[in-house]
């Protein structure tokens, strides 16, 4: 019973601070005003253009931090991504990519249904999740915008 | 015969309450396995969590169809009646209870090795994007309470009706609360920003969950193996059946004494003296009077019909 108080009064103290990242992921991020951000080259450009571009500038105002931009294709981005060098992947992944559960995919922006199926989705890497918690809320904050 | 004729007198109120309050047990651990569902996420340890209380419910449904078979009695087909059902269903909560510990280390040592940190997104919660930890924390504790105090009831009734069974639930009912709080500390840790913090106490807590299950493991296969009774929960012989045992011996100089348990009831053989047809089982009972229904029968095998 000892062991619960002490469990709830540190859920408590640590309230306003909850979730932290492991790797201080949003803390680097405001401290240095730069996210390191991985474009996935889209096959079909303009696809969902808009609305990404409104979601990074939300990100953007909400960390007061500017993306490092690097572009590519999907399969380095997320291995950059599950490795640390890179904060936040953004494009269009299938629903059921391999990469799911390797690294955070978080709510998806918009989706194409033809030719095949594909999510427009923010991609983090897995436990960071303070980080998690700005982006999903700015993604929804986009939803709810258009 | 059928309905509580069979079972010893001294054993109905136990069993009525014992048969309730496992019912009771199996309606909130549905509830449980509910609530906890929903707010799974991607966390391993909650799934973990989650399967263990789904196996949780093992234990109360194999007493309970024991305890039907039990007071059934014998039959036509079973004309030794069913109390063995209870060694069976024991075996099957003890498989269940060490299956959980098991499930429980490899899920933490894998969590550990792999460097798995947990991801655990945001809901939208009555208008406000909310971190499910705080839904998990509330999971959690609710998934707590109910085996925290069902166990506890347990106890002192399979201590009265020497029901190894309802002895492994409230080792399962232990095993799953104490699950909780390892998954309490691991979302409060994930929430610090320690992704090991869930996986360390949940290994820990492992090893006293394979001790337990492994412990009613060996006593289950002791039974159905006709071994000498043990005592409850422990690899130990019973010291009530130890004094039966001498009792006996003194009664029948030179035989051959040999008990075993079938579910709670002792049955004693002596082997290598003539039948004596003037016997008092209850009478026969060394230890408290209140269980003497233990000693459920003694037969006799004279000398020329004793195995090699």
């Amino acid at each position: 019973m000892k062991g619960f108080a002490l469990l709830a009064v540190v859920a408590l103290a640590g309230c306003g601070t909850f979730p932290r990242d492991p790797d201080a992921t949003l803390e680097r991020i405001r401290r240095d005003h730069v996210f390191r951000l991985g474009l996935i080259a889209a096959g079909e450009a303009g696809l969902g253009d808009a609305r990404r571009d409104a979601f990074l500038t939300r990100v953007a105002r909400s960390t007061g931090a500017a993306p490092a931009v690097i572009a590519g294709a999907s399969e380095p981005l997320l291995l950059d991504l599950e490795a640390g060098r890179l904060d936040l992947v953004v494009g269009l992944v299938s629903p059921d990519s391999p990469w799911v559960g390797r690294v955070a995919m978080l709510r998806p922006l918009g989706e194409s249904v033809a030719p095949q199926h594909l999510l427009l989705t923010p991609i983090a890497r897995n436990g960071e999740n303070r980080w998690i918690m700005l982006l999903e809320r700015e993604a929804r904050a986009v939803e709810a915008a258009t | 015969m059928t309905g509580e004729g069979v079972v010893p007198r001294a054993l109905h109120a136990p069993m009525r309450r014992a048969v309730r309050l496992e019912w009771i047990n199996i309606a909130f651990t549905i509830s449980v396995v509910i609530v906890m569902g929903l707010v799974l996420g991607n966390s391993q340890t909650m799934k973990t969590a989650w399967i263990e209380d789904t196996l949780g419910l093992i234990p109360p449904i194999v007493f309970l169809v024991a305890v039907h078979f039990e007071k059934k009695g014998a039959t036509h087909t079973h004309p030794f009646g069913f109390d063995r059902a209870h060694s069976l269903a024991f075996l099957i909560a003890a498989v269940a209870l060490a299956g959980v510990g098991l499930l429980l280390l490899w899920d933490s040592v894998g969590t550990l090795l792999a460097r798995e940190h947990a991801t655990v997104a945001t809901v939208r919660f009555l208008g406000r994007d909310m971190w499910l930890g705080w839904l998990m924390l509330g999971a959690q504790v609710y998934s707590i309470v109910p085996p925290l105090i069902i166990g506890r009831l347990e106890l002192p009734l399979a201590t009265r009706m020497q029901d190894e069974v309802l002895f492994t639930d409230a080792k399962m009912n232990k095993a799953n609360w104490q699950t909780g709080a390892a998954g309490l500390a691991g979302i409060v840790g994930l929430g610090l920003g320690w992704w090991w913090a869930d996986s360390v106490a949940a290994a820990f807590i492992s090893v006293g969950i394979i001790s337990d299950g492994w412990r009613a493991l060996r006593i289950a296969t002791v039974e159905l193996t006709d071994g000498e009774p043990r005592a409850l929960g422990s690899t130990d012989p019973d010291p009530e059946a130890e004094l039966l045992v001498a009792k006996l011996e003194g009664q029948y100089p030179g035989a051959d004494i040999r008990l075993r348990e079938t579910g709670r009831y002792i049955h004693a053989e002596v082997c290598g003296v003539a039948p004596d047809p003037r016997q008092n089982l209850e009478a026969l009972w060394p230890g408290a009077p209140e269980r003497s229904w233990r000693l459920a029968q003694m037969s006799f095998v004279p000398p020329d019909q004793e195995e090699a």
